[in-house]
């Protein structure tokens, strides 16, 4: 059997738009159009971009949250994607989901205790071990029994966090995919959090899927990063490669306008000229040549390939070989 | 040395509820002067985005009010006068910039009309001086095609072009003072880029002294000059950029500069500040920091530091730096029995 | 020294250890609602109008139905303190009474309607879709009749009754509370917390009713207080237009109807029915007026 844990095959994501009245054209906001890329079992893959360039959405179905569009999803070697939600909904406690905002992710009118408990009923665990599992899994996210009768609304932004991670844990899944799971934590919290992910990593043997746009915070977790622009996947390699030989001219500009925490540093910085376009009416060729440094007539015309340069180096771009050099 | 234009004394905002009053600003002083760039940082619940609200006197609609201290600019103290003459001053000589610009541009009238309004209201020009002040000040943040984008609506913008238009509406009537508070938190890091980069470019030319309050170190080491530290109300540690980077004395920015991860730095594991952000209405009573303090000794819970100058142009509230000590580990040692 | 007093530190850590007494929702909800005083008093009189309901018929002065032909019509005095109406019945003793038959006919009838618009409104707003536009276009079709004439139509058809009126309040009040729930559940729907319950693999049935359910609840509150004035109303109103209560019943739209001859001469035997109903239906609405502003989630203080 292969090692690796989940395969994504050329999925894309529409979602249609509202048409308007009389006209026959259908038209698609093409949130993730076509990316591929496998999962390895035990490691950490990140994705990273901006906002609107389809990483949520990515995160959404392969959670089959979303339906996708087109393209086949392989979890363990068994192709997903055409299940009915009845079929699927044993497997889901292979795979659990860390969402962005601990307050909306909580439940306001169920106690801790019962958060944490809903997917043990769900899967049928049987009630004298599910008060004893709720116990154990506050304690492994560093919360106490004491919690368990309590309430969302009287905990931090990071309890809560812990909160919602303890409940992705509690059937025992083989991949967390966390959907910015520190972007809204203050500053001295998402360390912690952070910490606690890794901790629980190396303990359960987990898979994460990484979403995230701090690439501060993607250094420090990922064992593989792939960045996604405007729908499409642009460069997936290991994080030691991006970060010191990042290849697509995207990947560089988000590297140098992350803000440093260290005033003795003055960099050149490549400042981006223009806003994202919108995924609605995407740029034809390569959707990044309007704002690239470097685009030529080709890029205008031609969709880059998302191809293998080096040994497990992807990237989407005519010219990765020069720029790279 | 040049006067401060904008000098905060003492600042203390109190919000009143049915739970009791909550002290959300308590003791902050700082100063601002031409051309200088500080950054107040905090977590939330610091109190930092009430201050700048306090400076702008824009607590109107809210159970909040200032209890004590003063805010002078030029000379003027800012509690004490008309809200008459407040209107002046705000837009006019000191503006502000929000995080989501969407809620300050009102969503009915045309990018245009706002611009224009605000500068009328303030310079007296007439409507078409005002309309061509509007765009020579569109121009100025880089917006490319500022004819079209007066007859255009707020939320035909992008993110980043709306925070554009919201700089260049506060920096229309020239202002001595402006406020950002976190003015780049809801944009993406390559917008982000550009924003910080034109703020920067703006205050060379125009001398502005620029309150920067955010949550970002990284946005403070590249922006600021001199730098506020806040925690659970209080300004707890203040210095240049490059003191405070290279040695911060209070063991909460020592924390959370250590807690940050960093690009190009791999650790195994980040360091992290123990325990939780604290709840406004359950502070502890002495040293705010004392609960999640890895220093913290007896006297830090009694009572709170005072905030003094420890070194020249370093303040720190904190009783590891209370006495000038000759050693920090031996003082340490010594008051843990 | 010895000392029984904890220090600051301690005193710091005991309290937020002992926070564990938590703020149920309930509670929360019971102190906001203590805030709203005429919603407090309202639903202090409702619950006094409840244990009225009950032993009422056992301790009026007068039996409601022995005619006393020595008294007709006689106004307020102290023996008949609303007086008496043409067979010379006690009219304070009948309202009292009735006050049974009100509370009866608007509670179960708003429960029935409720019953059935909760299910409705929580099917069409889950699944959307067709199942969706065939529900709310049947509820349109019934909105579209004022609500009286739909009751007379139904009434029309089942016979009169007081059985006939709660069916047919409980029918009109269907679309009504449907169209309500249906608006939470798809606003509970969105939340991110009930795209977590799915991402774990619950089942549609319990995602509905474990969290979507729940957190429609406090409208479906607020507005069944509010009918229930209106169905007082309108069972009141088909009763005074004889297709309700029938005559020697003490309910108060049949007594109404009863007076209505005597109005220029004994205007209290109508007066004192009226006011009952009015007052009956003011608490209603202000009790729920009060809830709503207790229980909606954007008012937080």
């Amino acid at each position: 059997m292969s090692q690796n844990l989940l395969e994504v095959h050329n999925i894309k994501k529409y979602f249609p738009i509202k048409k308007k009245l009389f006209s026959k054209k259908k038209e698609f906001i093409k949130a993730v159009d076509g990316i591929s890329f496998t999962v390895k079992k035990g490691e950490t893959l990140s994705i990273v971009g901006e906002s609107g360039c389809g990483k949520s959405t990515t995160g959404r179905v392969l959670m089959k949250l979303l339906e996708a569009t087109e393209g086949k999803i392989v979890f363990e070697g068994n192709d997903i994607t055409g299940l009915s939600d009845d079929e699927i909904r044993p497997l889901r406690k292979e795979f659990q989901m860390v969402f962005q905002d601990p307050y909306a992710s909580l439940n306001p009118r169920l106690t801790v205790k019962e958060i944490i408990e809903e997917p043990l009923i769900v899967h049928n665990i049987d009630k004298a071990k599910r008060a004893d599992r709720v116990v154990e899994l506050l304690e492994v996210v560093g919360l106490n029994k004491y919690h368990a009768n309590r309430y969302p609304h009287e905990f931090s932004g990071g309890q809560r966090q812990r909160i919602g991670i303890a409940r992705a844990l509690a059937v025992n899944p083989k991949l967390i995919i966390a959907d910015e799971p520190v972007s809204a934590l203050d500053v001295s919290i998402q360390s912690q959090i952070l910490n606690l992910l890794k901790d629980l990593q190396e303990k359960y043997d987990l898979t994460y899927i990484f979403i995230a746009h701090d690439l501060s915070v993607v250094e420090h977790i990922s064992d593989r990063v792939a960045v996604m622009y405007l729908g499409r996947l642009v460069e997936l390699t290991t994080r030691d490669e991006l970060f010191a030989t990042p290849l697509h001219p995207y990947t560089k500009a988000l590297l140098s306008a992350v803000p440093v925490p260290d005033p003795t540093v003055k960099r050149n910085r490549i400042i981006l000229k223009g806003d994202i376009p919108s995924p609605a009416a995407p740029p034809s060729g390569c959707t990044f040549h309007t704002r690239c440094p470097f685009a030529q007539d080709r890029c205008r015309e031609q969709i880059p390939e998302f191809r293998e340069i080096e040994k497990e180096h992807f990237v989407a771009c005519h010219f990765a070989e020069e720029l790279g050099s | 040395m040049d006067q401060p234009v904008l000098k905060v004394n003492n600042l203390q905002t109190y919000f009143t509820s049915d739970a009791g009053v909550v002290k959300a600003v308590d003791g902050v002083s700082f100063e601002v002067s031409k051309g200088e760039t500080l950054g107040i940082v905090g977590e939330s619940g610091s109190g930092k985005s009430v201050t700048s609200l306090s400076i702008m006197r824009l607590l109107k609609d809210t159970p909040g009010r200032i209890a004590d201290g003063e805010i002078l600019y030029e000379g003027r103290d800012l509690v004490k006068i008309s809200e008459n003459d407040m209107r002046k001053i705000r837009g006019n000589d000191i503006a502000m910039i929000f995080q989501e610009p969407m809620t300050s541009l009102n969503p009915v009238f045309k990018i245009g009309r706002q611009l224009e309004e605000a500068i009328i209201l303030h310079l007296k020009f007439s409507k078409k001086e005002a309309r061509e002040r509007s765009i020579e000040m569109l121009t100025s943040v880089g917006i490319s095609r500022p004819e079209k984008i007066v007859h255009e609506f707020p939320h035909q913008l992008s993110g980043g072009m709306r925070q554009r238009v919201m700089i260049a509406m506060a920096m229309a009537c020239n202002p001595k003072v402006l406020i950002a508070d976190e003015p780049t938190t809801a944009l993406d890091v390559t917008i982000q880029a550009q924003i910080l980069d034109l703020m920067r470019n703006l205050t060379k030319t125009t001398d502005t002294a620029i309150l920067l309050i955010t949550h970002d170190l990284g946005v403070v080491a590249e922006m600021c000059d001199r730098v506020v530290v806040m925690y659970g109300g209080r300004a707890v540690e203040e210095s240049d950029v490059l003191s405070i980077f290279a040695n911060p004395k209070h063991p909460y920015t020592q924390g959370l500069l250590a807690s940050i991860p960093k690009i190009g730095e791999r650790l195994d594991r980040l360091q992290s500040i123990p325990g939780n952000v604290p709840i406004p209405s359950r502070m502890p009573e002495g040293c705010k920091f004392a609960p999640r303090c890895p220093h913290a000794m007896d006297i830090c819970w009694e009572k709170e530091p005072e905030y003094k100058e420890v070194i020249t142009n370093h303040s720190v509230r904190c009783w590891l730096h209370e006495e000038v000590p000759q050693d920090e580990s031996e003082l340490v040692g010594s008051t843990q029995h | 020294m010895v000392e029984l007093k904890l220090t600051k530190k301690e005193a710091y850590m005991q309290q937020s250890m002992e926070n564990i007494k938590s703020n149920t929702p309930f509670s929360e909800f019971w102190r906001k609602f203590k805030k709203q005083k005429l919603a407090f008093v309202s639903f202090f009189f409702i619950l006094f109008l409840i244990a009225l309901a009950i032993v009422g018929p056992f301790i009026v002065p007068y039996d409601i139905a022995e005619p006393d032909y020595n008294n007709v019509l006689t106004g307020p005095t102290a023996e008949h303190w609303a007086g008496t109406d043409a067979y010379g019945r006690d009219i304070f003793s009948r309202i009292v009474a009735g006050t049974q038959i009100s509370l009866y006919v608007g509670l179960t009838s708003v429960f029935l309607g409720a019953l059935g618009g909760t299910f409705f409104g929580l099917i069409a707003g889950y699944y959307g879709k067709k199942v969706d536009a065939i529900i709310m276009r049947g509820c349109d079709v019934l909105l579209a009749f004022p609500g009286i004439l739909l009751a007379i139509g139904i009434i029309a058809i089942l016979g009169p009754g007081l059985g006939n009126v709660i069916i047919a309040v409980a029918i009109f009040s269907v679309p009504v509370f449907a169209r309500i729930v249906r608006s939470s559940t798809l606003a509970v729907k969105s939340t991110l917390y009930v795209e977590a319950t799915k991402s774990i693999g619950a089942v549609p049935r319990r995602i509905i009713w474990k969290h979507i359910f729940p957190g429609t609840l406090s409208s479906i509150i607020v507005y069944f207080t509010m009918r229930i004035g209106s169905a007082i109303l309108t069972a009141a109103s088909l009763s005074f237009l004889g297709l309700g209560a029938q005559p020697p019943s003490p309910e108060w739209g049949a007594m109404l109807s009863g007076g209505r001859d005597y109005l220029n001469i004994a205007p209290h035997v109508t007066i004192f029915p009226g006011l009952a109903i009015f007052i009956t239906v003011l608490a209603f609405n202000l009790l729920g007026d009060g809830l709503r502003d207790a229980l909606d989630p954007k008012i937080k203080d």
